[in-house]
């Protein structure tokens, strides 16, 4: 028993193995999967899932916002057009009213005549478009100035704002927005440089009959400006529902600012209008014409949403108008929902990894006993039963278990039963057996004992009688009778009487040690060969010693057997090899041993007169004999030698040569 | 001893029983020799019982006694024989065939004073047996007292 448990303990990996592997498992299962599924929910939630159409909320907000920024875009663009337009067509009525041609007619031509010429011209002219370009101004409201201007002289021949002066002279350069003026319409924002702001003006040439014999190169321009801060900045900076940080700005053709900016460049300085240039692509591609949403960096590199567009402004010319808000502020309520759900993320986390604590423990619990109660089991405890908690799989297999350890456990003991009986069994028989031997070998010998003793009795009634004849006078035939009698048939007859009896003394002993084989009980265990080879051969010393016998053992590897019986089986052989020398040459024998497999082999081998080839199969049998007069024994040394050798799963063989000498193989079970 | 022990033999086969008797006298003792075929006989002699010969009182006895007997076999006779306070002084002989190791140590449990194993070779026979008379001729052997041992 010992020896199975031992083997079932080898094939059970250590305890550590398995150590809360399967709630372990389950843990991380659960866990797992809880977890992802909540994360998935959280990630499809924000960001939706794209080839299914479904927007999450941080695109959607992102959608809206661009909405938002578009609608306000465009509803600047069209303001701020529709603005445009009115300021134009405003320009274009003044330009186009005979009042105003017939009388800028008269102030051109008088003013490039020169001052002075003409007088200030007819000051009644100038006066008389002063009050009308000023009820204009009036009327309108929102125009910082409305002058009429000589393009080449820059003279003004007439403003809204000084009146009854007279043509001012003006300076050339002071307004470089008409210097030149190729188109008859321009457009644009200008620095006033006497006030600092910023102006929207449209300047147009007025319709007169520009001939250049009258007028040379001049032109009258209307320059019309009015602040951006009435209108336009106003118009930009009015964000609406876009938040603290939605912006709207507009910019030239070149890129270059038309209006102040609400937030300092990113180092932190204000940004001129008409000076800085905005790089940042919105505007840029605004400007370029064209029109869009996009989502990027701004002037002050900051991340935003913006949608751009472009405002025709004439045939060639246009500008860029982006309405922008900071990412920051779109994305802050779903970032502030992103770390809530974060948090509650965190939180599921947890709680799930408690339940699946929980449940793993629950669910594995069964199993775990189960497996706790087969490790019992298997080391032996065979009283050992599951627990039935569970009413599922693992409820069912503990119940089998117990069956099943029930079963085994009635197997072994019934088992142990049968083994106890019939060991008994064995024993009772044994010991009739071993009664039985000695009484035979009693009964056997004692008829033995008489013929061998009144034998020689005999013997020696005889010798007294041969003693008491020999001084008797007799005739010489009877003296011979006598004599033939005493010392042929009598002799004859005793020896014959007495060899008999000594075989059979020595067959009835030879039996009896058979018999005494048959019976011994094996004892296996590992067998130091070379300690039982030098014990045995202590046995021979005398032989060794008087014979001047040469035994080599090598170095021999152990085996598994029976001490008791491989002492016999050595003895044997190396008693035979011994016994059975070649006359005349002292005898030789070798031992050698290697392992072959799982059996350890031995080689006895001798220089004696050795078995001829006709014998060899015979030598095991019972009673065989080589040399039946010429050696003592009885012929039992080798079955009792094969007998042994078999009964402790080996074999044995043998080569000869006659006159040579024998090899006898011995192979046993090997040890490992 | 001396001349007065008598010297009980009890063997059941008679041929060894005669020449254990030659051989005895061969080696020089004279003693009484009587034999008995069977245990229960050589039992009723020494403890009064039955209707056989019953041994003299104050008289040394030495037993040489074989194992293997029909009726009580030799064993029962010794552990009958040592089991009795006054026999038990009685110098018990086993002689016999056997040499049954477990025979033998059961014997000297019981209280047997020597073993001694028939040989069959005639020339060790009559040797072992020489040597015992020898042997005998030099013990000192105890009377056995009282009447009637129980």
């Amino acid at each position: 028993m010992t020896e199975d448990s031992q083997r079932g303990a080898s094939n059970f990996p250590a305890e550590g193995r398995f150590f809360m592997t399967i709630r372990l498992k389950m843990l991380i299962y659960f866990g797992t999967t809880s977890s992802l599924v909540l994360v998935g929910v959280i990630l499809v939630y924000l960001f939706g899932i794209p080839f299914l159409n479904f927007q999450g909320a941080i695109s959607r907000d992102q959608s809206r916002t661009f909405l938002n920024l578009s609608l306000a875009a465009d509803l600047k663009k069209e303001l701020l057009q529709r603005w445009i337009k009115r300021q134009s067509d405003d320009a274009s009525v003044i330009c186009q009213s005979r009042l105003v041609r017939e009388l800028v007619g008269r102030l051109l031509f008088s003013d490039i005549r020169g001052p002075g010429a003409g007088g200030n011209g007819e000051p009644g002219g100038v006066s008389i478009l002063d009050h009308h370009l000023q009820r204009i101004k009036k009327t309108y409201g929102f125009y910082e100035r409305i002058l009429i201007i000589n393009d080449s002289s820059g003279a003004i021949l007439a403003s809204a704002g000084d009146v009854d002066d007279g043509i001012r002279p003006g300076k050339r350069g002071l307004f470089p927005e008409i210097q030149f003026h190729t188109k008859d319409r321009k457009i644009g924002i200008t620095k006033d440089t006497a006030t600092g702001k910023f102006n929207f003006f449209i300047s147009q040439v007025i319709e007169l009959n520009y001939d250049p014999e009258k007028y040379g190169s001049a032109h009258a321009i209307l320059l019309m400006e009015s602040n951006t801060g009435n209108f336009i900045a106003p118009l930009l900076h009015d964000i609406g529902d876009l938040g603290k940080t939605g912006e709207a700005l507009l910019v030239g053709e070149g890129g270059e600012l038309l209006v102040q900016l609400m937030h300092p460049l990113a180092d932190g300085s204000r940004a001129q209008p008409l000076k800085y240039h905005i790089k940042a692509k919105p505007a840029v591609l605004a400007a370029r014409g064209e029109e869009g949403i996009i989502r990027t960096l701004d002037y002050r590199n900051e991340p935003v949403l913006a949608a751009y567009r472009h405002l025709r402004i004439s045939n060639d010319m246009g500008w860029g108008l982006v309405v922008k808000r900071d990412e920051r502020e779109v994305f802050r309520d779903i970032n502030e929902i992103i770390r809530n759900l974060a948090f509650m993320a965190l939180l599921g986390v947890m709680t799930i990894c408690v339940l699946g604590l929980f449940f793993a423990e629950k669910l594995s619990r069964p199993i775990r006993q189960l497996s706790a109660a087969a490790g019992e089991l298997a080391s032996g405890n065979l009283g050992t039963r599951a627990e039935v908690q569970a009413d599922d799989e693992a409820g069912r297999l503990a119940v089998v278990f117990n069956s099943m350890a029930a079963e085994i456990q009635n197997w072994r003991t019934s088992l142990e039963d049968q083994v106890k009986s019939r060991t008994q069994a064995l024993e009772t028989a044994n010991q009739e057996l071993e009664q039985f031997v000695y009484v035979a070998s009693h009964d056997l010998r004692s008829p033995l004992v008489n013929v061998e003793g009144w034998s020689k009795e005999l013997e020696m009634q005889v010798k007294e009688l041969d003693a008491l004849l020999k001084p008797l006078e007799l005739p010489a035939d009877i003296r011979e009778n006598i004599r033939e009698a005493m010392e042929e048939a009598f002799p004859e007859a005793f020896k014959f009487i007495k060899s008999s009896t000594s075989k059979m003394n020595g067959l009835i002993t030879g039996l009896l040690m058979l018999a005494r084989l048959d019976r011994h009980v094996l004892h296996i265990a590992k067998i130091n060969v070379n300690e039982l080879i030098s014990e045995t051969l202590k046995s021979f010393e005398y032989q060794i010693q008087s014979l001047g016998v040469k035994i080599q053992v090598d170095d021999l590897s152990p085996c598994r057997g029976d001490l008791v019986q491989l002492g016999q089986v050595f003895s044997n052989l190396i008693g035979n090899a011994i016994k059975y020398g070649f006359p005349g040459r002292p005898v030789e024998i070798g031992i050698t041993g290697r392992i072959e497999g799982k059996t350890a082999e031995y080689f006895l081998k001798d220089n004696g007169m050795g078995i001829e080839k006709q014998n060899l199969p015979k030598i095991f049998e019972l009673f065989h004999r080589l040399r039946p007069g010429e050696t003592e024994g009885e012929g039992l040394g080798l079955s009792i030698v094969k007998k042994a050798v078999n009964r402790m799963g080996g074999s044995i063989y043998v080569e000869s040569e006659a006159g040579k000498g024998t090899v006898f193989k011995v192979v046993l079970p090997g040890v490992f | 001893m001396n001349k007065e022990v008598i010297v009980l033999l009890c063997e059941d086969d008679e041929g060894h029983t005669a020449l254990i008797k030659k051989n005895l006298k061969r080696s020089g003792i004279t003693n009484e020799i009587k034999n008995f075929t069977h245990g229960q006989q050589v039992l009723d002699y020494l403890f009064f019982k039955g209707a056989g010969p019953h041994r003299p009182h104050d008289v040394p006895h030495l037993l040489l006694l074989d194992i293997r007997m029909p009726g009580v076999d030799g064993v029962e006779v010794l552990r009958q024989i040592k089991e009795n306070p006054e026999l038990r002084k009685m110098p018990v002989i086993m002689v016999s065939t056997t040499t049954n190791p477990k025979e033998i140590e059961r014997c000297h449990l019981l209280g047997c004073s020597h073993y001694i194993t028939k040989p069959v070779d005639s020339e060790k026979f009559i040797n072992a047996i020489r040597q015992l008379g020898l042997f005998l001729a030099v013990i000192e052997v105890p009377v056995i007292d009282g009447e009637g041992a129980a």
